[in-house]
């Protein structure tokens, strides 16, 4: 440590040395007419400025000061006062509203999700009476040789049909005639 | 005698209205490029879609009325001939019957217990003669 340092002694001065330190520079103080001389003179005008404190001089006197700041209160008593709100950013918004959002985003996802289901899983549309048949026939015979008979039934027209398969060709009536008298005996 | 002159009428309408009337049609079909039948033109579109010719011609006709259990003969022409055996209308309102179609004395065909709706049509699907097919309408009046 170096003692002729007029830090330390202006440390020492201020009594911000401790322990060790301000034993050494002491001492050195006690030795030193250089470093004593200046410790004396820092210690000297130290005690001046705190004998002779520095006062503020005002324009005007406290008690007006404070009396006129008094005066404006009352003056503005009772006068509405609209306190400006700063705009806030999208973030802060957001985070001001996220339970409303979180509420509103909850709302429209359930009704969304109901629209979709029930657009998937719509029951298919059922009649509610079966449509009459227009006729029915419970057995159809078909005495001539290899021909069958086929009942089935057109919605669209309303009509039944029976479907007489095999039954032999013929150029014309009358031979037809003839081929269903000699099938027929 | 005032009364039962009443009541022998009030049973002739009321036999009257219960009976029903059966008609039989014979119709030949075959593509000749002609308008069809003014006959048949009620039932030419149902003929259309079913056995899809162009043409349709009534060759014959015959409506008769029956009872149940009463046999009924239709002659249609050109050796066909039905018989209706009406056995009653049964809960659905169709009436019912035994029906057999014949070419002279040839049965072709004998659909039974045939239960039809009044109104309504039964085809059957005849022989082929030449480019002609012959077609059977059955049907009861309502």
């Amino acid at each position: 440590m170096k003692l002729h340092n007029p830090e330390l002694v202006s440390a020492l001065v201020d009594g911000e040395l401790r322990g060790l330190r301000r034993w050494l520079v002491r001492r050195h103080l006690a030795r030193c007419a250089v470093c004593g001389a200046e410790y004396r003179h820092q210690l000297h005008v130290r005690q001046l400025l705190a004998a002779n404190p520095i006062t503020p001089v005002m324009n005007e006197s406290a008690d007006f000061f404070w009396s006129k700041v008094r005066r404006d209160i009352e003056a503005q008593a009772g006068r509405p006062y609209r306190v400006r709100i700063p705009p806030l950013s999208l973030s802060d918004w957001l985070f001001r509203h996220q339970t409303s959002l979180l509420g509103a985003a909850a709302v429209l996802a359930a009704v969304l999700g109901l629209w979709f289901a029930a657009r998937m899983y719509r029951p298919t549309l059922q009649t509610v009476a079966e449509r009459p048949l227009p006729a029915t026939v419970a057995r159809v015979t078909t005495p001539l040789p290899q021909t069958t008979a086929t009942v089935f039934h057109r919605e669209d027209e309303e009509v039944t049909v029976i479907w007489v398969s095999g039954l032999p060709w013929t150029a014309d009536l009358k031979q037809m005639h003839t081929l269903f008298a000699t099938i027929g005996s | 005698m005032r009364l039962l002159v009443f009541s022998l009428m009030l049973l002739l309408t009321v036999g009257a209205a219960s009976a029903s009337n059966v008609t039989g049609r014979l119709i030949r079909a075959d593509n000749v490029k002609a308008p069809s039948d003014k006959q048949v033109q009620d039932i030419a579109e149902k003929l259309r879609k079913v056995f899809g010719y162009a043409r349709y011609e009534q060759i014959g006709r015959d409506t008769k009325p029956f009872h149940a259990g009463e046999r009924v003969k239709l002659d249609l022409g050109e050796g066909f001939t039905v018989f209706c055996h009406p056995k009653g209308i049964n809960s659905d309102g169709k009436h019912e019957m035994d029906v057999e179609l014949y070419s002279g004395k040839t049965l072709i065909v004998k659909p039974e217990r045939l239960a039809i709706r009044p109104g309504k049509y039964l085809l059957v699907r005849g022989p082929e003669v030449g480019a002609s097919l012959f077609i059977i309408a059955l049907t009861v009046a309502p």
